[in-house]
């Protein structure tokens, strides 16, 4: 990656919109000076029109990274370390670790805008949708505009996310809409302020399959025309091979394989990535076919619990002596794909 | 909303029979002979008891007597008090304004000031705030309105001598009834100077302000610990992290945002305290000489005045009944679930 004619900083129009470099967030316990690290050296990067997924099973820290990037980690949490360099809209370079709760609440949903595992909770039970649409897009306009105004924004606003007949849909309160519909709304509500990133915390999970190809679909569309950096957290490497440009594996706390889309959906080279690969189901499997859906045997660790040495040791097939008392680093393979594993190097 | 208004209305209807059967049977319920009662310890001759009897109503069969009564009702004719020897609607009309401002304004104190309060408690969670409005509003909760309101006599009126210790006004003031309430009625002395006004005001809010404290404490600790918690449980809900995530300031969260969902239960609960400030009132009122219904109905029971009794309980059953009914209505307003069919 070494450059050799590099160009200076400022003239760099390419420069990544978001860059986290080691991110680290721990959980004070009820026991004094005992803290659980939950998030552990996470570093990734987010360029514009570009989908980065974040990979892993429950607990892995997905939510965490990307509640940590808006400054809304739990109240229980500590603050968390590292740096989250971010590109504003009028090129400023800003680190969002250190701003100030109150020029962070400036950016979100301006610049980094988020929607939620299920839409059905994730909208205020007790206003209709015109409220919370409205409410957003007045909050990130800079003028103050009038109600028809609005009105008009926030009928627009539905019929681009593909909500049919959205001036009735207006009224609506979040129960009266399905699970698909509750969150084109949220969709709406976070594109409201036109943020140049937006991350989706398994925007799909809640849906039904059918729907989830559509909201996919729609995501992918809105990316694209509108040149987002789109981070999508999610569990279905199927999602991934729909959506990715870059994908990191997280186990753990820790991002345990990171690559373009292609290697590492094709060329998995921790034994964590190809277990979840072994674990997706496909439609041609058959009795007689030579595979068998594997599940990866045992759980995450616990935050209290975790292993000594490679913290997937106690689950993977390839472990050895070496595994059980070393810490793996994220060791490069090649350009941009890289892997935390002692047998990175040999074929798995 | 309308037709959710007009159901809940009709509900009222079984609710007021059940109410007026009660009512009505109190007095054929009450052991022994009632006209007897009503004639005195000593007896009658059989004439004057036959007369007592079809003066009563009580010879004729039980179903007309009932339909006389509810008819009467309708018509607020609730007979003539035993005691006073006035019609029982002309003493309440006199007395029932007293206890209204008593009640409105130990709602409104405990309203006020408990939602707020609730509210500090909750974004203030484990603070030395919150420790202290849970500790004061448990003191206030398990503090019987008796025995708080002589403490508040004993230190206020006794020790500080700021308020006075019984009835609504000073004697010199002979306020004539308009509204009935004297914090209005202050103002429409006619003929009076502005200086005179504010000094009959200044003094009615003096008597009234130990009998509100007394009677709002426990409804306010109630409302404060119920706003806390409600509210705490919504702060930690989905929707509230979206409305961060929109980049909305904190106030606006908290006051819009989680307000409305945390109000559901404490609507509910306000509910039923208003009614429990009906009972309270009559506490409240004795220990305070208040010149109220509830001082009124208390004489009644004691000396027995049934028409008294039973237009008391008609009357306070359809007001808790109508302000059940209210509280329903603004829990359809901030529930939409409530009047919205899926």
């Amino acid at each position: 990656m070494n450059n050799v004619n590099p160009k200076p900083a400022a003239t760099t129009p390419q420069q990544p919109l978001l860059t986290i470099e080691d991110l680290s967030l721990s959980f004070e316990t009820s026991q004094k000076g005992v803290v659980l690290e939950a998030l552990q050296k996470v570093a990734l990067v987010v360029n514009a029109s570009q989908t980065v997924c974040i990979v892993g099973e429950s607990g892995c820290g997905k939510s965490l990274t990307s509640l940590a990037i808006m400054g809304l980690t739990p109240t229980n949490a500590l603050k968390p370390t590292g740096t989250v360099w971010f590109q504003t809209k009028d090129n400023k370079r800003v680190e969002l670790l250190s701003l100030p709760e109150r020029e962070l609440r400036k950016l979100r949903g301006r610049e980094i805008a988020m929607i939620f595992q299920d839409p059905m909770t994730s909208l205020n039970p007790a206003f209709t949708v015109e409220f919370q649409l409205c409410e957003a897009i007045q909050t990130h306009s800079n003028v103050k505009l009038s109600k028809t105004q609005l009105r008009e924004k926030a009928i627009a606003a539905l019929d681009a996310v593909g909500i049919p007949a959205p001036a009735d849909r207006l009224k609506a309160y979040p129960f009266q809409l399905s699970g698909g519909m509750s969150q084109r709304v949220m969709i709406a509500i976070a594109l409201a302020g036109d943020p140049k990133i937006l991350i989706a915390d398994e925007p799909t999970t809640a849906l039904d399959v059918t729907i989830q190809a559509q909201i996919l679909t729609l995501l992918k569309n809105l990316q694209t025309s509108r040149k987002m950096g789109l981070i999508l957290i999610t569990h279905d490497l199927g999602v991934v091979a729909e959506m990715a440009d870059f994908v990191n594996v997280m186990y753990a706390g820790q991002i345990v394989e990171s690559g373009s889309a292609a290697d590492v959906l094709h060329n998995p080279r921790h034994p964590y990535t190809q277990a979840l690969l072994n674990s997706l189901p496909a439609l041609q499997m058959t009795k007689t076919n030579e595979r068998r859906l594997e599940s990866i045997p045992g759980v995450v660790p616990h935050l209290a619990a975790r292993p000594s040495g490679c913290q997937f040791h106690p689950r993977c097939l390839y472990k050895t002596t070496v595994c059980v008392a070393g810490h793996p680093a994220l060791k490069a393979i090649s350009n941009d794909h890289a892997a935390r594993c002692f047998k990175t190097e040999g074929k798995l | 909303m309308f037709s959710f208004v007009i159901k809940r209305m009709l509900m009222i209807l079984p609710t007021l029979f059940g109410v007026s059967v009660i009512a009505f049977g109190l007095i054929r319920l009450v052991p022994g002979d009632p006209v007897l009662m009503m004639i005195g310890e000593r007896g009658a001759s059989p004439e004057a008891y036959a007369q007592m009897k079809a003066n009563l109503g009580l010879d004729k069969p039980i179903l007309v007597q009932y339909g006389k009564f509810v008819s009467h009702a309708i018509q607020l004719d609730f007979g003539t008090s035993i005691i006073s020897r006035r019609p029982v609607i002309e003493e309440f009309t006199s007395r029932f304004p007293a206890t209204l401002e008593l009640g409105l304004f130990s709602s409104f104190f405990a309203i006020l000031i408990g939602i707020p309060v609730g509210i500090l408690a909750a974004i203030r969670r484990n603070t030395w705030v919150d420790y202290s409005v849970m500790g004061a509003s448990l003191i206030g909760y398990s503090m019987p309105i008796f025995w708080w309101g002589l403490i508040l006599i004993l230190f206020f009126s006794i020790h500080l001598g700021i308020t006075p210790v019984s009835g609504r006004i000073a004697m010199e003031y002979d306020i004539p009834s308009v509204t009935g309430f004297l914090l209005i009625d202050t103002w429409l002395i006619p003929g009076a100077a502005f200086a005179e006004k504010w000094q009959a005001f200044v003094s009615s809010v003096r008597h009234l302000a130990l009998p509100t404290i007394a009677l709002g404490t426990i409804p306010l600790a109630t409302i404060a610990r119920m706003t806390r918690s409600s509210m705490l449980e919504v702060l930690g809900e989905d929707y509230i992290r979206t409305a961060k995530a929109k980049g909305l300031s904190r106030p606006r969260i908290v006051w819009i945002h989680a307000l409305k969902n945390a109000l559901v239960p404490v609507v509910t609960i306000i509910g039923l305290i208003l009614g429990s400030i009906v009972t309270g009132a009559i506490l409240t009122e004795t220990l305070f000489s208040w010149p109220g219904i509830g001082k009124w109905l208390i004489q009644s029971v004691t000396s027995r005045d049934y028409p008294v009794i039973q237009a008391g309980i008609l009357i306070t059953s359809v007001m808790i009944i109508f302000v059940n009914m209210l509280v329903d209505l603004a829990y359809a307003w901030v529930n939409p679930r409530m009047r919205i069919k899926t």
